[in-house]
């Protein structure tokens, strides 16, 4: 067995159907007594639900959380907190939503209580990333992290099949990358195969059959563990082309991931053998890089950067950017293999 | 999948050969500067010699810790400790040094960093015993988990096969009933499943061949697993039954455990079929509590309660403490089914 170092903050997680009913309780159990619900416009709804089941123990609601978390935008829920006496916040919603809970919890301190409805796991990882004057600042710092996280699977359902797969996709990217991390540990192996596993078993019913709870329970499950993998291991080389493909060639984030992984992990099959054996494993399949494509075939998410919006004239700019600066992944990566990757995913083949 | 509740402490384990080297670096990263090492007489040589390794730090001993943890013996580490003015317990050994360090830490509000060298898990659970005046009592509150700890399975080595063996099999246990638990959650599952299959693979090489480092790392790999789903979710009758004959009867406490292990497992074999075949599945076998008993057989341990000292006449008592002591337990407990399980025990029969 390898030496490592196993290092976790506090969890608290409320899983299953009818977990949102927990909401006052829970609030009253971080000692707090009146909270402002963070959504985005669109999710306004599902603030009000929350609203409800917190009673007079509800501040309002913030929905005017976006993508990228501006400063403004968490200085106007700060206000609006201070403005009703709230005392702690529940972020209701995706990765926009817990940002903005994230950035609050930075500089005030104040408890966040997360509801996630999508499969980002962002409420588990001590990420954080707050835009002022058009940058982007990202760090991580545990204290962003929620107090208290309430997947309730029921508020999953309403997420559409075409964005369930690839969220769900990435997920099981940040697991794979997990399995062969540079700061590995078997904690997070077991946990990584476990998401992989559940969310395999459930993303093909959870496209066909959106309202099906008992998938929905699988998957958010799994996105539960797959945020807990990405918050405590380094990531590698997939994680790289796909921030440098959506980053400079603004390609959608989730079907990003969902395209280059199966190429990725061709990339990698070789030089990390323990790794795919687990995964290959956990996805039912011989080899880990064709199960992963096949999966997604299975679930209809796309299969071809050149159908996502890449031009493929970027491929050599995306292969140079993501090949010149260093930066740990299980095989050595230089421009050649990464352009060929590259073309790989841009095509949509299936791994060799 | 069922509702379930996931709350776990924070923990930072450092894990593998030369683990134990890094104490000066926990305890600066704690920001102690005179550290109170509390072990049993026994390793007084040893910690001695590993205070001597702390630089710039004023260490103390008190290497007077005992099995049962006396309320006496709290209340003497507790001067120590302000007699040396300590801001940290270096809680060194098995679970007696580590029971008092957990006492001496709550009691006195300062930190701990456990170094375990045996398979008991005390060090990450949330609870101590002591006695007092006789009666076993017992406390229970997150604030003694240690902020670190320190897993070094060269520590191990010196650990006899017939305290291996059967310690191993305690922490099997452990997680066995981790299956079956009330409060079960699916990731004490994963977390119990690891550490059978560790512990089923390691300890047929570690009584062989003590010295065995990739064994006995594997071993206490499984032992840290096992403790903390001893810390986060509840026991059953397996536990009941052994705290009453190692209460009673003053058995030793790790062979009660293993004697019993295959015939609780077979008592609630119907009653639990998705915890046995996860255990069966750890253990290579194809019932779980004939893998057990015949791990233990393989391994040299006693099988047999009437081998250990257990009375015969004592049966009858035994069934009654227990039927008076109601816990939960996936089957009900009646007394001639419970009986009928303690004769199994004491004859040390295979289960059918």
């Amino acid at each position: 067995m390898r030496n490592f170092v196993y290092d976790h903050p506090a969890t608290r997680v409320i899983f299953g159907v009818g977990a949102l009913d927990r909401l006052q309780e829970e609030v009253k159990r971080l000692g707090a007594r009146r909270a402002i619900i963070l959504s985005t416009p669109e999710q306004r709804a599902d603030a009000e639900e929350a609203m409800r089941r917190l009673g007079d123990m509800a501040a309002g609601i913030f929905s005017e959380a976006v993508m990228h978390v501006p400063i403004e935008t968490a200085r106007a829920a700060r206000d609006m907190a201070k403005k009703f006496e709230a005392d702690c916040y529940v972020a209701v919603g995706g990765g926009s939503t817990t940002g903005l809970g994230k950035a609050i919890a930075l500089e005030t301190g104040m408890p966040i209580l997360a509801v996630p409805t999508t499969y980002a796991g962002s409420e588990m990882t001590p990420i954080y990333g707050i835009t002022e004057g058009g940058l982007k600042k990202t760090g991580r710092d545990r204290r962003v992290l929620p107090r208290t996280v309430l997947y309730d699977p029921t508020l999953t359902v309403s997420l559409p099949a075409h964005i369930s797969g690839p969220s769900g996709m990435n997920a099981i990217a940040h697991c794979i990358e997990g399995l062969y991390a540079e700061d590995a540990n078997p904690i997070m192996t077991l946990l990584a195969a476990e998401g992989i596993r559940a969310l395999t078993r459930s993303l093909p019913i959870v496209v066909r059959e959106p309202r099906n709870l008992e998938a929905r329970s699988d998957a958010l499950y799994g996105a539960w563990l797959a945020g807990s993998v990405l918050g405590a291991v380094g990531m590698a080389i997939h994680h790289k082309l796909c921030h440098v493909l959506g980053g400079t060639f603004n390609l959608p984030h989730a079907d990003t991931h969902t395209v280059v992984l199966p190429h990725a992990v061709a990339f990698n099959r070789e030089a990390a053998p323990e790794a795919m054996r687990v995964a290959a494993e956990a996805v039912g399949a011989k080899d880990a890089a064709q199960g992963i494509y096949d999966l997604i075939k299975r679930i209809g998410a796309p299969i071809a950067l050149k159908d996502i919006g890449m031009p493929e004239d970027g491929l050599d700019r995306a292969a140079k950017l993501a090949t010149e600066n260093p930066y740990y992944n299980p095989r050595k990566v230089e421009y050649a293999g990464v352009r060929e990757l590259l073309e790989n995913a841009y095509h949509g083949k299936r791994p060799a | 999948m069922h509702s379930f509740v996931y709350d776990v402490p924070a923990a930072r384990v450092l894990f593998g050969v030369g683990a134990s080297d890094r104490l000066g670096e926990e305890l600066r990263r704690l920001g102690t500067q005179r550290p109170i090492f509390i072990s049993t007489p026994g390793r007084r040589k040893d910690v001695e010699e590993a205070s001597t390794r702390l630089p710039n730090m004023t260490a103390a001993v008190h290497a007077e810790a005992v099995m049962h943890v006396p309320v006496e013996t709290i209340a003497a580490a507790k001067e120590e400790v302000k007699k040396h003015a300590a801001d940290c317990i270096i809680a060194f050994g098995g679970s007696s040094a580590i029971d008092l360090s957990k006492a001496v830490g709550l009691q006195c509000g300062i930190p701990i960093v456990a170094v375990p060298t045996t398979y008991g898990g005390s060090e990450v659970t949330p609870f101590y015993g002591y006695t007092e005046a006789g009666l076993k009592k017992g406390e229970r509150d997150r604030r003694m988990l240690p902020k670190a700890v320190l897993y070094d399975p060269a520590l191990t080595v010196t650990l006899p096969a017939n305290v291996s063996g059967p310690s191993g099999v305690n922490a099997i246990a452990h997680c066995v009933e981790g299956l079956y638990a009330k409060n079960a959650n699916p990731i004490a599952t994963l977390f119990a499943a690891e550490a059978i299959r560790a512990l089923a693979r390691s300890l047929p090489i570690v009584v062989r061949e003590p010295a065995n480092l990739e064994a006995r790392s594997d071993a206490l790999y499984g032992a840290w697993l096992a403790g903390v789903v001893l810390g986060t979710v509840g026991m059953a009758v397996h536990h009941n039954i052994s705290h009453v004959l190692g209460g009673t009867f003053q058995l030793p406490h790790a062979n009660v455990h293993t004697i019993v292990l295959p015939h609780a497992a077979a008592f609630n074999r119907e009653a639990a079929p998705e915890a046995m075949r996860i255990a069966a599945d750890a253990l290579g076998a194809e019932d779980a509590a004939q893998g057990i008993y015949d791990l233990i057989v393989r391994i040299g341990a006693p099988v047999a309660l009437k081998d250990i000292g257990m009375p015969y006449e004592g049966l009858d008592q035994a069934a009654k403490l227990v039927m008076d002591h109601p816990y939960y337990n996936p089957r009900p407990v009646e007394y001639s089914e419970l009986r009928q399980l303690l004769e199994n025990a004491y004859q040390g029969v295979r289960p059918a």
